[in-house]
């Protein structure tokens, strides 16, 4: 009912409300307009009545006018207002519910967005549409581009401005959608007992035994390099990680940093402790690029990865088991993952995150940075600085790790729904100080030596 | 826009009635007509108000103009109101609600809106916020926000860490690396044109598989977004030149 409110206002002041005057459309009346208006005009009738005759002219008008718009835009992709009438059939046809769900207005309005991204009316329906599914950060994005735009009105602001309010909280709020991980099924293992017909839990995954896990990895981590001593620089790091887990409390573990002598550039983490590499500390250029980098990491732990990395493992390998098939299943299953674990070793943490999981890693890491006051678009920077140090990185589809212009170029679109219009964080005096005791890292990739299974691509993982 | 259809009333008046239900921030936030944001429960709100003449998702919940004040839209959560906020009249000066609401010994930092109108944050105790306008202090004040603690700090997290508005003294000592912080505030709206224009070169720079032109279009990208325009616009005029 609420999201109807808005929906409903918006649908009317775009067409026939006080910002028609605003967003009215230029003179010239396509053909398609009067069937839009008409669908508008049956689909509210429909909506207050619930009569089906209204509903059936709506769709038959909208249908047309959808009809007359892809003709259009086929014949002339480059016509903006072809476009607008698309992108308006179709967002009505979803907000009357004559289409099951917003998929194929999404799909035009993306395509009409990425043509003309600085159309305010395009803007205005995809973030609205966004908004009533529930998807904040990409409502953030459209509705500040129409914000932007020159299609704005006093009253169409106020309804923008309410949603990009409530936006903004569910987008700064629920950006961690595992922060009850151990509270939820990701964590655990739940199979049938045949004998009860009822499921069971016969693992679960628990903070301890993520820490166990990754004790068993770290010696492996060790070997790519010697640790270093040296107190100011543990410091610092302990207090710059304590400051991005403290704005952002949901963090499962207290974190120790180990700092490892090689010119890598990388740091890698286990749940509980990063390893920061000192090539990194020579190739960030300021404390809000080495705060996205630890901040990335810390996100991996936040998002339960090489947990819920075991887990997928342990149902991949057992997917024809549907039924616990033993007297002692529970026993069982955790010498199973635990045997799991030690056969991915280093691995589980370096080489098995996923794509989809390095991408979660760097969006969570935004947020974490951006928590902690420190502007997020240095995590964007570093790709791009990572892309023109190392421009042939290699595209293959077995890499599980985005190439880093498709994480600059992902992260940017994500970081449009930020308030960055504010004094935020790039660097720090103690940073540059501390940078200071670092050769800039060699021309050319220097590889980690020594870890198990190969050398390690420079990177962050 | 606050007064619009509405004859407004005497400046004066408006400031006294609302000052008048205010209760200043002794108390452990600033409260307004005796209901506190983060204790008072959606029953106290409504008893005071009346019922809500509207809803807005997901849970905003506007109620009909108060004496001397306009609409007030509360926001709950967490089985309270979260936050209200109270449309003015008529715009108030700064000053006199600065010192109605005895706000002078609160740190506050300024920020723009997503419209692009000027918001004034009284941190910690406090929990205040001052709408204005427009861009400046001089458009005077349309709208006052009284928040919750936790619903302040979710508003002004990144701000609060900067020390623009002071945190627990505990955070700070955790914090040491805020000392020697470099703090940049640029206006990303800015170059809003030249991030829109390198949006649509994306795909065409991808496909190209040239290097060079794909780290430029996303120098361009980045630095627009953090509004470092001079050199985005520098470098969107290479890019013109060079790949036309």
């Amino acid at each position: 009912m609420g999201v109807k409110l808005v929906s409903l206002a918006l649908a009317g002041l775009v067409l026939v409300g006080p910002a028609a005057a605003a967003l009215a459309p230029p003179p010239v009346v396509s053909a398609w307009d009067p069937l839009i208006a008409k669908g508008r005009e049956e689909g509210t009738r429909y909506q207050t009545t619930k009569d089906d005759k209204a509903k059936s002219a709506a769709k038959k008008a909208l249908k047309e006018a959808e009809k007359l718009t892809r003709d259009a835009v086929d014949d002339d992709p480059n016509c903006e207002r072809c476009h607008e009438g698309l992108v308006t059939a179709a967002f009505q046809q979803a907000y009357f519910g004559i289409s099951k769900d917003y998929d194929d207005f999404f799909e035009v309005a993306g395509a009409a967005q990425a043509r003309f991204p600085g159309n305010g009316r395009i803007a205005l329906f995809k973030g609205t549409a966004h908004y009533n599914t529930g998807q904040a950060g990409d409502a953030l994005r459209s509705l500040k581009r129409y914000l932007g735009s020159a299609a704005r009105d006093a009253d169409t602001d106020a309804t923008v401005t309410a949603m990009m309010q409530a936006s903004q909280q569910a987008f700064v709020a629920n950006w961690n959608p595992h922060a009850r991980f151990y509270e939820s099924n990701e964590s655990k293992i739940i199979r049938m007992n045949p004998q009860t017909f009822k499921n069971e839990v016969i693992f679960q995954v628990s903070p301890d035994w993520e820490l166990g896990s990754a004790n068993q990895a770290a010696p492996g981590l060790l070997q790519m390099g010697a640790v270093r001593q040296d107190p100011e620089l543990q410091a610092y790091l302990e207090a710059l990680v304590g400051k991005l887990t403290d704005r952002s409390p949901t963090s499962p573990f207290a974190y120790k940093i180990t700092v490892l002598d090689t010119p890598a550039i990388n740091a890698v983490t286990v749940p509980g402790q990063i390893f920061v590499c000192t090539g990194l500390l020579g190739f960030v250029e300021n404390e809000g690029e080495l705060a996205g980098v630890l901040a990335h990491e810390l996100a991996h732990n936040y998002g339960h990865h090489s947990a819920r990395a075991v887990i997928k493992q342990w149902h991949a390998q057992n997917v024809a088991n549907l039924f616990v098939n033993a007297a002692n299943p529970k026993g069982q299953t955790e010498q199973a993952i635990g045997a799991l674990v030690t056969n991915l070793g280093v691995n589980l943490f370096v080489r098995a995150y996923s794509r989809v999981e390095e991408r979660e890693a760097d969006l969570y890491g935004t947020h974490i940075m951006y928590n902690a006051g420190y502007n997020p678009t240095a995590m964007a920077r570093f790709q791009l600085r990572m892309y023109e140090k190392n421009p042939k990185q290699p595209i293959g589809f077995l890499s599980t790790h985005p190439p880093s212009p498709d994480r600059a170029a992902y992260l940017t679109d994500y970081l449009e729904a930020f308030d960055l219009q504010q004094p935020l964080a790039v660097d720090s005096e103690k940073f540059q100080k501390m940078r200071g005791r670092f050769a800039p890292a060699e021309p050319g990739l220097p590889k980690a030596p020594g870890l198990p299974g190969g050398p390690v691509n420079p990177g962050i993982r | 826009m606050i007064a619009r259809g509405r004859a407004p009333l005497a400046l004066a008046a408006c400031c006294a009635v609302v000052v008048a239900s205010a209760a200043g921030p002794a108390r452990a936030v600033t409260r307004w007509k005796e209901l506190e944001p983060g204790k008072s429960g959606r029953a106290a709100v409504e008893a005071v108000l009346g019922a809500p003449v509207a809803t807005l998702p997901p849970a905003l919940q506007v109620y009909s103009p108060q004496k001397g004040t306009g609409r007030v839209v509360v926001d709950y959560g967490s089985g309270s109101a979260q936050r209200i906020e109270v449309e003015l009249v008529k715009p108030l000066t700064r000053a006199a609600l600065v010192k109605s609401f005895k706000l002078e010994a609160f740190h506050a930092l300024k920020k723009p809106e997503p419209d692009g109108t000027l918001a004034e944050y009284f941190g910690a105790e406090a929990s205040l916020v001052l709408f204005y306008s427009g861009k400046d202090e001089a458009s005077g004040v349309k709208r006052i926000g009284f928040c919750s603690r936790d619903r302040f700090e979710q508003l002004t997290g990144p701000l609060a860490a900067q020390g623009g508005i002071p945190s627990e003294p505990a955070t700070d000592a955790l914090n040491p690396v805020d000392a020697t912080m470099i703090i940049e505030s640029l206006n990303p709206a800015a170059c809003q044109d030249v991030y829109l224009w390198a949006q649509t070169q994306e795909a065409a720079a991808k496909k190209s598989r040239n290097a060079g032109r794909r780290q430029l279009l996303l120098d361009i990208l980045i630095s627009a977004q953090k509004g470092e325009c001079d050199h985005a616009r520098t470098q969107a005029a290479a890019y013109k030149a060079a790949y036309r």
